[in-house]
């Protein structure tokens, strides 16, 4: 099904659609979404954008308005934005982005449809495998509330890519220094995933510095992460993103159905490497892995490609 | 002494606002490399007080405290209320170190440093250690793992990263004392020497302006005295000297007058003398003229005077028909010749009474005389001329007055001149009053006066002058114009006074005064 999405591109339609965009901020990633999706739009396509200015309050009032004069489709990027348009909009469609844990907050409902943030499992570990592919045993923090399901999911594919996933739950943050001392020995990679009782400001530090220190590869999530010392990992970008949630809105608003779940897979992500933390590990990445990086450290320059194909083979 | 204060004022104001400035500045240096140390010490040490790494904290506290400017250095990895920056100025008291201002060098501490002793004062930079922000507005996945949370949804106000400790340097202030005590003792010396040289340059200047204002000044106070003989000449070619110019150019100029006015006193007496003489001479001259015109007159009026008695004579006689019977018309033609002989001996008669009164010829014969009976006469005789014009004559004599001393004859010739006077001025119906009173002083006042046009007072005194006519006398009035010449004369040679008073219009009053007759025969006359 998802297949069949990525299929379609931004066709011409054939009446000029009216389309509102609510943001919930001006935040640097909000505003790359917001292009990316007016990049996926026909030319005719009339476009009205609101921030919200960090306010739900604000989104509310918008959506009220809204409400009295709906357009065709409402495109919500954030959390704010999209949790105003849950509770004001309620027949309009409705497309979100840029949210982290959309099921949290009770999204999408029946009119919502939206782009997740999290890279799919299995893409995940494929990548690990590109990019350690002499370690079996592999490290993992989580904390079972949430990040449960992701977890078990993580551990039946693993076995598929001939991975021995060593996860270790946490309850609180701090028990994340511990429980990563105590796993560090155990394990040839530590995989990082988006979990907010393991991943916070005041462990990032201590995170890179102990895996660094221990010398384990650290496969992560963010670009910002892999500048900082971790080896690599699978980032998404918001640009592609908001392109992503205009071409799902141009088959909604061509009529065509979506088919799938309501809340749509990431099409693309990025391999990011930092080539100083794979040369300070003694790593080598093969050849298929450098071409297959569009974010590289450690090279002179960041290298950014807008290369469509997915970077897992 | 007043812009000697205000040069020290001045100069010392000058000094302590460069002071302040270079206190100011070295402070403010101080502070901010003691802030840079701070924040760099904050950010160095984020890590190791991030994982509590006493070890590594000793060693960047230790590369601080090898500083000159660096007293002490605390590293807390404890929390803090406020985790802004603070600087704060501690002074070393016997008590402990208190909180003091930042600008702690005043006037107290300059005067402390002056004085070769230390202020016990630092500086303390108060910096958080704040953890590294790790977020990027570019890397939602990490951004979002980061702040996304259940209670993002709703409404809350960003909260500040939190501080991790903070890091205090305390900065000595030994250094910036001794910079400050070498620039105290500079600023107090150039000061000085700034004072000093303005004195001198104050007093020169003084002196070039005061010593010609002062010579001026004596020489001024010479010229009051009269001395004009203290040169002055100018000093300088400024505003004094020009002054100095002026001032000598008006001395002399004013020496020139004095000499000028000295020789015009001098020579004064001299022209007064010689023009006294030739008036006295002129007037001789006139006096002789006067006497010749005097003696002239006379002289012709006593010939006429002969001629025209001798031919009234003969013309009386024709009229009477001596020398035969005259026809009518005959007789007219020499009734109009009688007539204006008449006219003609009254005039001589009267220019000889003046050639003789002017000559000093006329003479009375002072006899008792009787007012009320003279003034009846000389109404009795006037009447018919009066009633000519229908002027009616009213006398008002007291009986009883006393005789005054006068000449009979010449006391008639007054009165008659006054009322044919009247007669003559007055209009046609108009009337004449004559009075006459006794008074206090010794005389008798008689007065006639008439309803004519009056005298204008500005010619009170002209009417008396001989020929005199006033303008405003009508033109048909005739006369000779010597009758009341010749009434002042007589009345005056009786020692009296005869005067007029008169209105415009509303007539006239002729008033002379006789003196009472006191018992002798006295004759006088005229020079």
């Amino acid at each position: 099904m998802v297949a069949l999405i990525l299929c379609l591109g931004p066709a011409p339609w054939t009446m000029a659609a009216e389309i509102t965009i609510l943001k919930s901020s001006d935040i640097g990633y909000y505003d790359e979404a917001v292009q990316g999706f007016r990049s996926a739009l026909p030319p005719r396509t009339t476009i009205k954008e609101y921030s919200l200015g960090g306010s739900v309050a604000r989104g509310r009032e918008l959506g009220k308005t809204l409400r009295a004069s709906p357009p065709d489709l409402v495109f919500a990027v954030g959390l704010k934005a999209a949790m105003a348009a849950k509770l004001e909009i309620l027949d309009t469609p409705v497309v979100f982005c840029l949210v982290l844990n959309p099921e949290s907050h009770g999204l999408p409902t029946a009119n919502m449809t939206g782009i997740l943030m999290k890279v799919p499992v299995e893409r995940q570990l494929q990548a690990i495998r590109s990019l350690l592919p002499d370690s079996r045993r592999i490290g993992l923090l989580y904390d079972e509330d949430k990040s449960g399901p992701f977890v078990a999911e993580a551990r039946r594919l693993a076995s598929q890519q001939r991975l021995d996933l060593l996860a270790v739950p946490v309850h609180a943050r701090e028990e994340v220094p511990s429980a990563l001392r105590s796993l560090l020995p155990k394990v040839q990679g530590l995989w990082l995933i988006q979990d907010q009782t393991v991943v916070t400001e005041s462990s990032i530090p201590f995170l890179l510095q102990t895996t660094l220190d221990a010398k384990v590869p650290l496969i992560a999530f963010s670009s910002t992460l892999v500048q900082q010392g971790a080896l690599g990992g699978l980032v998404v970008n918001a640009w592609e993103v908001g392109q992503q949630a205009g071409r799902v809105t141009g088959a909604k608003l061509r009529g065509d159905s979506v088919p799938g779940r309501p809340l749509i897979e990431p099409e693309r992500a990025q391999l990011a490497l930092n080539l100083h933390t794979a040369e300070y590990l003694g790593l080598t990445p093969s050849a298929d892995v450098l071409r297959l990086a569009t974010v590289l450290y450690g090279s002179g320059a960041v290298a950014k490609t807008q290369k469509l194909d997915d970077v897992i083979p | 002494m007043f812009t000697t204060l205000v040069l020290t004022l001045a100069c010392s104001g000058l000094s302590w606002h460069f002071l302040q400035r270079q206190v100011a500045a070295a402070t403010a240096a101080l502070l901010q490399s003691g802030s840079l140390l701070a924040r760099q010490l904050a950010t160095t040490s984020r890590y190791s007080a991030l994982v509590g790494d006493t070890t590594q904290l000793t060693k960047l506290a230790q590369d601080v405290l090898a500083l000159d400017q660096v007293a002490y250095v605390i590293i807390s990895t404890e929390a803090r209320a406020s985790a802004d920056p603070l600087v704060t100025a501690l002074s070393l008291e016997s008590g402990g170190p208190q909180i003091t201002s930042i600008g702690a060098f005043g006037l107290g501490g300059l005067v402390t440093l002056l004085s070769g002793q230390d202020v016990p004062l630092y500086y303390e930079e108060s910096t958080p250690i704040r953890r590294a922000p790790i977020s990027s507005s570019h890397d939602p996945s990490l951004d979002l793992t980061i702040e996304e949370t259940r209670e993002s949804a709703i409404d809350h106000p960003e909260p500040a990263m939190p501080a991790i400790g903070f890091v205090q340097v305390g900065l000595a202030t030994i250094q910036l004392q001794t910079m400050l005590r070498t620039l105290l003792w500079h600023a107090v010396l150039i000061t000085g020497l700034v004072i000093l040289a303005g004195l001198v340059v104050m007093m020169v200047i003084a002196h070039r302006m005061t010593a010609p204002l002062q010579a001026l000044a004596g020489v001024a106070k010479r010229v009051a005295t009269g001395d004009f003989s203290a040169p002055l000449p100018p000093t300088t070619s400024d505003e004094i000297g020009e002054l100095t110019r002026v001032f000598g150019d008006m001395t002399n100029s004013l020496h020139a007058r004095e000499a000028d006015l000295k020789e015009l006193t001098n020579t004064l007496e001299a022209r007064v003398a010689t023009r006294t003489d030739e008036l006295q001479a002129a007037n001789a001259k006139l006096k002789e003229l006067d006497q010749r015109k005097s003696l002239f007159v006379s002289t012709a009026s006593h010939e006429l005077r002969t001629s025209l008695t001798s031919m009234k004579v003969h013309l009386d006689n024709l009229l009477l028909g001596v020398d035969g019977p005259l026809t009518s018309d005959q007789s007219q033609v020499l009734t109009r010749v009688h007539v204006n002989l008449e006219r003609l001996h009254h005039l001589m008669e009267e220019l000889l009474d003046l050639s003789r009164i002017e000559l000093g010829q006329m003479t009375v014969t002072l006899r008792p005389v009787d007012v009320p009976s003279t003034v009846d006469h000389i109404v009795a005789t006037i009447k018919g001329l009066a009633g000519q014009k229908r002027v009616s004559i009213g006398v008002d004599v007291p009986r009883d007055l006393p005789p005054v001393s006068g000449d009979t004859d010449k006391m008639h010739q007054i009165l008659t001149n006054l009322l044919h006077n009247a007669v003559k001025f007055s209009p046609e119906a108009g009337s004449i009053g004559v009075k006459a009173a006794r008074g206090e002083d010794g005389y008798v006042t008689i007065s006639v006066h008439d309803s004519g046009c009056g005298v204008p007072t500005a010619e009170a005194e002209k009417i008396f002058q001989p020929f005199y006519r006033s303008p405003t006398t009508p033109t048909p009035t005739r006369g000779t114009g010597l009758g009341l010449t010749i009434a002042k004369h007589l009345v005056e040679l009786h020692r009296g006074r005869l005067w007029v008073d008169s209105q415009p219009g509303k007539g006239s009053c002729f008033t002379f005064t006789i003196p009472v007759w006191k018992g002798s025969e006295q004759t006088a006359g005229v020079r």
